[in-house]
């Protein structure tokens, strides 16, 4: 299990004080390095990541979570890192799917690889019907602004290998990484994949989860984004 | 719809565009900021000479002239504020971020971890 120690799991972290520290000792316990990014929080989830024993750096104002990945991407590279895993610190995502993830990359097949809600032998469960159409909604939009052929755009579960990481940068505010990412990975003609995850939709998770509201910001960011280039 | 109020109608957008590209600098911004704002004053100051310039170009009356002027150094000003709020918002992320790596904290050994743990709040 050498292979982990050239991998980090990197959870950005926004007032989750409650379930943070389980969701992080599960994957120290794993056996994965990790960083957590604290992105201003409000509440002493810094103080549970700490707790916890993972590598901790915090954003001293809230920047949304594309920040705090590229934050943890660039801690990661600098320590090292050969496969970077992104991973929600509301424990909606499961540790067994970080080495599914891991295999695409480590096999150099591909510099990414995606999970997916919506592959055979994925699921998203107890996830509120009204959610799933709007997600579904999002990544037809996405899947036809970007013709790349994705099933679930707004996954927080990703692997990438150095290279990708090295190459690509999350610039977009609030939630628009997700469309950013795949943007990036066109341009510097990444070889992607996705892979079937189980992600978990608890009350907690819920309740946090995005407005959909929050959806309309997205697709703000996106065309701003587009026609930027 | 005169020919002449439509190709100032037509080179307007692309100056913009050409300059935003090419010319963009403070000194130039000012200067054109300054260049318009002196335009409109006049319109203000000499109601007569802007009904003879818009009369030339195929506009109604001077005040319509002024309300032209007026929206295109209006439009002009909120792209170069606009602008520089973006450019200062990543400055704060990448000082912020700069802040968060300087002081980060490497992981830690877990012996005085507990198995779970006792909530914040």
């Amino acid at each position: 299990m050498s292979m982990l120690l050239n991998t980090y799991v990197i959870v950005p972290v926004y007032n989750e004080a409650s379930v943070v520290f389980n969701v992080l000792r599960s994957l120290l316990s794993a056996g994965y390095p990790v960083i957590a990014v604290d992105d201003g929080s409000t509440d002493d989830s810094y103080d549970q990541i700490v707790k916890s024993g993972a590598a901790a750096c915090r954003h001293l104002l809230n920047l949304g979570q594309g920040a705090a990945l590229q934050t943890g991407i660039t801690y990661a590279l600098s320590q090292g890192a050969e496969y970077l895993v992104t991973f929600d610190a509301d424990a909606q995502h499961r540790v067994e799917d970080v080495e599914k993830l891991l295999q695409p990359l480590i096999s150099r097949e591909f510099d990414i690889a995606m999970g997916s809600r919506f592959l055979k032998g994925g699921a998203a469960l107890d996830i509120p019907p009204l959610r799933k159409a709007v997600i579904q909604t999002a990544t037809l939009v996405t899947r036809v602004c970007f013709k790349m052929p994705i099933t679930d755009t707004h996954n927080g579960l990703r692997a990438l290998n150095r290279k990708a990481a090295q190459l690509i940068r999350l610039t977009q505010p609030r939630m628009s990484h997700a469309s950013q990412f795949y943007l990036e990975i066109r341009r510097n003609n990444l070889r992607f994949t996705e892979v079937p995850v189980i992600v978990h939709y608890t009350d907690y998770s819920l309740r946090k989860g995005q407005r959909l509201l929050n959806l309309f910001n997205i697709a703000w960011d996106s065309v701003k984004e587009v026609f930027s280039k | 719809m005169t020919l002449i109020k439509a190709l100032l109608i037509l080179s307007i957008l692309p100056s913009f565009l050409v300059y935003f590209i090419y010319f963009r600098s403070q000194v130039f911004d000012r200067l054109l900021a300054l260049g318009f704002f002196s335009v409109l004053i006049m319109f203000v100051l000499f109601p007569q000479l802007s009904n003879k310039i818009a009369f030339l170009v195929g506009v109604g009356r001077g005040a319509d002239l002024f309300l032209y002027f007026f929206a295109v150094f209006t439009i002009f000003v909120l792209i170069v504020v606009y602008s520089r709020i973006e450019r200062a918002q990543r400055a704060i992320i990448e000082l912020v971020r700069y802040i968060a790596l300087k002081d980060a904290q490497p992981a830690s050994s877990s012996e005085n971890v507990s198995g779970d743990s006792n909530q914040g709040k």
